[in-house]
């Protein structure tokens, strides 16, 4: 009986390993082969082409990018990008949830209604915006002009001067307003972090704002120590992925850069695959993909760490 | 105020809030049915009537680039991918959480490591390993992957799933006798339809939309899918704002499709709203 029992274990162990066995292939082809041959790559100056022209060369790669000024550049555009990008994505994810779940029936119907712009995140999106945020012909602009002609009038009465001398924002063609018009652009898809805050919110449920109303709390006062507080956890999730994907961002810089952006929209990603695939220096870009790993590790450790005391993780749980 | 009005203001606000995220669709379907021209003759003066709409867009849109083979590609590489994933991912799903072997513990903490990693980060060494193994220009380095496992995320959903499995169900199967693939084929998978249309879903989705991997690996245009399509279009016929518009949109109605097909599946999985 007892070598029954044995046999049964022994022979589950292996058919577990079976079913994984794919993964485990995916796991070395894919993930752990490639880091180490990244970590290799990093520390070689190597064209791609063949195994001979690979030479070891240490420190150089890493020591190339102090003196590469537009890594810099580079690396600020990004880090730019994110700040704008994190915070907008949280509000307004926050908000389309707090207004879904007004909704005591239909919170389904709106929820799904919301988040389907998140799932069209490819590039006929991007071209879609592309032309509604045209400076000349595009709806956006249309509408920021008419709104303008229609303030004219009142802002003379008051006194307020006129409404002739502003125009619309030139959005993806100017320096200035190129990575705004990313931020903008991405809203539209803010659905995917409502879902996550939803799920939150519904966890939540409604008895303690029930008791902190009888109780005399008001809407803003219980906002900040009822919701935030059930939130909390889905504000970090958002945050931590909101930062790792924008620090990554590649479609919408690559193909929304234009000249008149004066290398504004040169992130990180782009200089890397530039380094990589244009240039063919795969030992330097292999050092710059460590590089962002780095950091995004550093900016993630330190967020976890900096709000540990805030977040209330049990709370997220079932 | 009452709670009438308050009711009447949320709801006002969420029906403004779906209006402004339709507004792009609904420009984009008007530019796509325009001539060039009145599109850039500025305001969005009301369109005279149906016989205004030009349809002859979409047929220029679809010929001027190769772009029903685009369309076609991407339909052999998104079905590929989606089977490969639903199915290995589920394994390992299965596995992580019906089975007991050793490491499995640690092996699933890898897994979900696997997902904070950067993806720019794995694209070098990974193309370098493909191009050695002379996958490129093939649609081996977009699809054998899917086949490994697919992402961590979809494992991760498969095994929330198969945990919730009552155990009653798996002890009455090793009653019968059935050894694990007969408690995964025809115990496990046949009850898991909501995991199994939420995770094809979204990786029919991701797939479709993918764009980095097809541009590194893809170099013949008629082995294009439709997103690096496009790209082409925006790079040869920018200017033609009305057949962009009818090529994008031509492009979004699988993934619209889809995401519709699959919507109870979806919220059932990743959010957990009820009702609607």
């Amino acid at each position: 009986m007892q070598a029954a029992i044995h046999e049964h274990g022994e022979r589950r162990e292996r058919g577990g390993l079976w079913f994984v066995s794919p993964w485990m292939a995916g796991l070395a082809l894919l993930y752990v082969g490639p880091m180490m041959a990244a970590g290799l790559l990093a520390t070689a100056r190597w064209d791609g082409q063949s195994w001979t022209s690979l030479e070891w060369s240490g420190w150089a790669n890493f020591q190339a990018m102090a003196t590469d000024d537009r890594l810099g550049k580079a690396l600020l555009n990004s880090i730019c990008y994110t700040a704008m990008q994190v915070p907008a994505q949280l509000v307004v994810g926050l908000g389309l949830a707090l207004l879904v779940n007004q909704s005591r029936r239909r919170i389904g119907l709106w929820a799904t209604f919301y988040y389907l712009p998140h799932v069209l995140g490819g590039v006929a999106t991007i071209l879609i915006w592309w032309w509604l945020l045209n400076p000349q012909v595009g709806p956006v602009n249309q509408a920021i002009r008419w709104i303008l002609d229609g303030l004219d009038g009142p802002m003379i009465a008051l006194g307020l001067g006129t409404t002739r001398d502003w125009d619309a924002p030139p959005w993806l063609y100017s320096p200035v307003w190129a990575k705004p018009s990313l931020v903008l652009m991405n809203l539209w898809q803010a659905g995917g972090g409502m879902l996550i805050f939803l799920a939150a919110l519904l966890r939540g449920g409604e008895s303690l704002h029930e008791a902190a109303r009888l109780d005399g709390a008001g809407r803003c006062r219980r906002f900040w120590h009822i919701t935030l507080p059930q939130v909390s956890p889905a504000l970090m999730f958002n945050a931590l992925t909101g930062i790792v994907f924008s620090m990554q961002a590649f479609n919408q810089p690559f193909l929304l850069r234009n000249f008149q952006q004066q290398d504004s929209l040169r992130f990180f990603s782009l200089h890397l695959y530039q380094a990589a695939f244009e240039q063919h220096r795969f030992g330097y870009a292999a050092a710059l993909a460590w590089l962002l790993l780095a950091i995004l590790l550093a900016f993630t450790a330190t967020m976890v760490f900096v709000t540990r005391r805030w977040v209330q993780y049990d709370m997220g749980e079932e | 105020m009452t709670s009438t009005a308050y009711k009447t203001m949320w709801t006002a606000g969420r029906v403004a809030v779906a209006v402004v995220l339709a507004a792009p669709l609904l420009w984009a379907a008007w530019a796509s049915l325009q001539p060039i021209d009145r599109i850039f003759a500025g305001p969005m003066a009301p369109t005279p009537a149906v016989d205004g709409l030009q349809w002859s867009n979409y047929r220029e849109a679809v010929t001027r680039l190769p772009f029903l083979r685009f369309l076609l590609n991407s339909c052999i590489i998104t079905v590929a991918t989606t089977i490969g994933t639903v199915f290995t991912s589920s394994l390992a799903g299965f596995a992580f959480a019906r089975l007991r072997w050793r490491g499995r513990d640690v092996c699933f903490v890898l897994t979900l490591a696997t997902m904070m990693l950067p993806a720019q980060v794995l694209l070098i060494p990974q193309f370098l390993i493909f191009e050695h193994l002379g996958w490129v220009n093939t649609y081996k380095p977009l699809i054998v992957p899917s086949w490994l496992g697919g992402s961590a995320f979809f494992i991760f959903l498969f095994r929330q799933f198969f945990r919730s499995v009552p155990q009653s169900f798996e002890d009455a199967a090793r009653l019968d006798g059935t050894t694990h693939w007969q408690l995964y084929w025809h115990v496990m998978l046949p009850i898991s339809r909501p995991v199994i249309g939420a995770v094809a879903a979204l990786s029919a989705v991701y797939h479709w939309q993918e764009f980095l991997a097809p541009l590194v690996y893809l170099s013949d245009f008629n082995t294009y899918p439709v997103s690096v399509g496009l790209r082409m279009y925006q790079a040869m016929e920018g200017s033609w704002a009305n057949l962009i518009m009818a090529a994008s949109l031509v492009a979004l109605v699988p993934p619209l499709l889809v995401v519709a097909l699959a919507q109870r599946y979806l919220m059932r999985s990743i959010g957990a709203p009820k009702g609607g």
